[in-house]
């Protein structure tokens, strides 16, 4: 059983090898002869560490005749046209309107302002808008060094809620969040993620 | 209980002994002369109850210029709610030993707030609770807090802190006295939410206009905030007058329309009310005319099971307050008292914000400030003194939001671009 997979793999991998060389063969043509990437979108080419188990699954499940070259070739541009499969899902963003940007502002006056309390409800709301942009600034309000920084004195703020702001901005592409926990982890490691 | 002693109309405690005399005068003086005889003695009775008043009480501060209330004039100040008198009767013996132990000053406070403001009055117990120590006690007393009865607790030596709603000290700015040197404050604490409870037969806010809407009892903070908050909302119902657990009564009864809460976090009778599903909480817009002093916030079914569907969130508005340092202003012979407990309450924050303590503890930032309000300068001096020198990135997000602020344009997306970079910028320069 094992070898018959072996053996449909090499098959597959095969007529993808031998499809790509066709497809990609460059035309000696003067006419047509050009330094143009073969492929417009490089990070359609690019391999996933996460995703590569599945290809060869896949394409062992159905292998295609060797006898029909064109079927290939229309099911690799057809693959080729397709998005990736990321390893983690890319968050798709919202579309943010102008009251949820507004409010996201008004929160960030706030927290310059020093109106901690006032800075939270603002922005808890423009998060909950979708603007994951409020999810950074929401965790500075409860992040004991941004607190210390803003010149803050009295509240201390709670890294537990920070870190779980963090974890959701990260979630939602803010790709900034991620060094901020792992301060957040190197500072206070007995921070339990709560859930804001 | 008072303790000022006032001498052109003699204190129930001096009248007292005063009438026993006149009495005791009557009995010996039988003829027609007796009343008379009677009230010789009755005034030499007051006159030595004078001389005993010039004494200085332990604990009191003589004043050391003339001060009248109410036209008559005052001549000390001091712990004036009992709780002096309580301990002084609960430990007179062992004179000599007090002495010979240098027993520190005691500083008896008393801080008020709205009787109907549960959240205030979490926070007064906190304060309290975190402030006294054996030789210092205090307690906390209800009462009114919005211009006019600011004013009395002010003329009255009722309270030494009280904590305030800020539509309050608006209203009271526009009091004809000088409120702003009266009261200084000491810092601006944590927001509350103003919630309106209505019939499920009124969808919305708009529809109180010309409805019956309980606003508690006349001089409340809770009406003070109410007459503003429908002001602003362009909203006009008919002001009731009647206390909180009334009010609920009477909306449960058919005969309000809705009822306005301030602080109801925690309120009992709130809790309970509404169990039968017939009413709601109304949601309150965060519309142009309430930004500058309220804050949205949200309700949910955890915060009040009975008024809330499950799935539902409740957007409403929170109020910010304030602690205010009553007759403490420049020229008051009671500053350096209210400094003393302004500066006792500082340094005992960090057991505020503990576990035990209203969560918003946890949201007071003592360096900020509010507008166009003095500050008592022990305050000031304690949040300079404890403030550290902002990072420069953090300096630079502050310098950007003033400059907006600044140029009092309308805030929108534009303006959230800049903030954030600002803001990320500042964020990944931390060390």
């Amino acid at each position: 059983m094992t070898a018959i997979l072996k053996l449909g793999v090499g098959a597959a991998s095969a007529a993808i090898a031998a499809s790509l060389v066709y497809v990609f063969w460059p035309e000696m043509a003067p006419a047509t002869l050009s330094q143009r990437p073969a492929v417009a979108q490089p990070q359609f080419v690019a391999r996933d560490p996460a995703s590569a188990p599945a290809a060869p699954t896949i394409v062992a499940a159905k292998p295609a005749p060797a006898s029909e070259p064109g079927s290939e070739m229309a099911k690799l541009a057809s693959a080729l046209k397709e998005p990736p499969v990321a390893a983690t899902p890319t968050p798709v963003a919202p579309v943010v309107g102008e009251a949820v940007k507004r409010l996201c502002a008004e929160g960030m006056l706030a927290l310059a302002n020093g109106d901690v309390a006032g800075a939270r409800a603002l922005l808890e709301q423009a998060a909950d808008g979708g603007d994951a942009r409020a999810l950074m600034a929401l965790a500075a309000t409860y992040d004991p060094r941004s607190l210390e920084q803003l010149g803050v004195v009295g509240a201390k703020g709670d890294a537990g809620q920070a870190r779980a702001y963090y974890a959701r901005a990260l979630a939602a592409g803010v790709g900034a969040a991620r060094m901020h926990l792992a301060a957040i982890d190197a500072v206070a490691p007995q921070a339990v993620a709560a859930k804001p | 209980m008072m303790w000022r002693i006032d001498i052109a109309e003699p204190s129930r405690r001096i009248r007292a002994p005063a009438k026993t005399l006149a009495k005791g005068a009557a009995m010996i003086c039988r003829a027609g002369a007796a009343r008379r005889c009677a009230l010789t003695i009755a005034s030499l009775g007051i006159a030595l109850g004078s001389a005993a008043a010039q004494q200085v009480p332990a604990g009191m501060t003589p004043y050391d210029h003339p001060v009248f209330r109410n036209g008559h004039r005052v001549l000390w100040h001091g712990p004036s709610h009992g709780g002096g008198v309580a301990k002084a009767a609960a430990k007179p013996a062992e004179p000599e030993k007090a002495q010979a132990v240098a027993a520190p000053a005691k500083i008896d406070f008393t801080v008020l707030y709205d009787a109907s403001d549960a959240t205030a009055g979490r926070l007064a117990a906190d304060m309290v609770a975190a402030m006294q120590d054996e030789s210092t006690r205090g307690k906390t007393v209800a009462g009114g807090v919005a211009a006019d009865a600011l004013t009395k607790a002010v003329a009255s030596d009722r309270a030494e802190l009280a904590i305030v709603p800020l539509d309050s000290l608006m209203l009271a700015s526009r009091n004809p006295l000088d409120w702003r040197d009266l009261a200084p404050y000491v810092a601006r604490l944590g927001v509350e939410p103003l919630i309106v409870v209505a019939s499920r037969s009124i969808a919305d806010v708009k529809g109180l206009g010309g409805r019956k809407v309980g606003v508690d009892a006349s001089g409340s903070a809770t009406e003070a905030s109410a007459g503003l908050l429908f002001q602003r909302l362009d909203v006009t119902p008919k002001a009731v007058n009647a206390s909180q657990a009334e009010a609920l009564r009477d909306l449960a009864a058919g005969k309000l329309d809705a009822v306005v809460v301030m602080g109801g976090m925690g309120n009992k009778a709130l809790a309970d009310f509404g169990a039968d599903g017939k009413f709601h909480v109304l949601a309150l817009p965060f519309a142009p005319a309430m930004r500058g002093v309220y804050s949205p916030a949200r309700l949910t079914r955890q915060d009040l099971p009975n008024l809330i569907a499950a799935d539902q969130k409740i957007d409403t508005l929170a109020e910010p307050m304030a602690l205010l340092a009553l007759d403490a202003g420049p020229k008051s012979a009671r500053l350096a008292r209210a400094e003393s407990l302004a500066k006792r309450f500082l340094a005992n924050f960090d057991k505020l914000s503990a576990a035990d303590g209203d969560p918003s503890w946890g949201t007071v930032n003592f360096g900020a400030e509010l507008a166009q309000w003095p500050r008592l300068k022990a305050a000031q001096e304690w949040v300079a003194a404890n403030t550290g020198q902002p990072a420069a990135g953090a300096a630079d997000f502050r310098a950007m939001a003033k400059t907006m602020a600044a140029a009092n344009a309308p805030i929108g997306a534009a303006e959230a671009d800049k903030l954030y970079d600002s803001l990320i910028q500042w964020q990944n320069a931390k060390p």
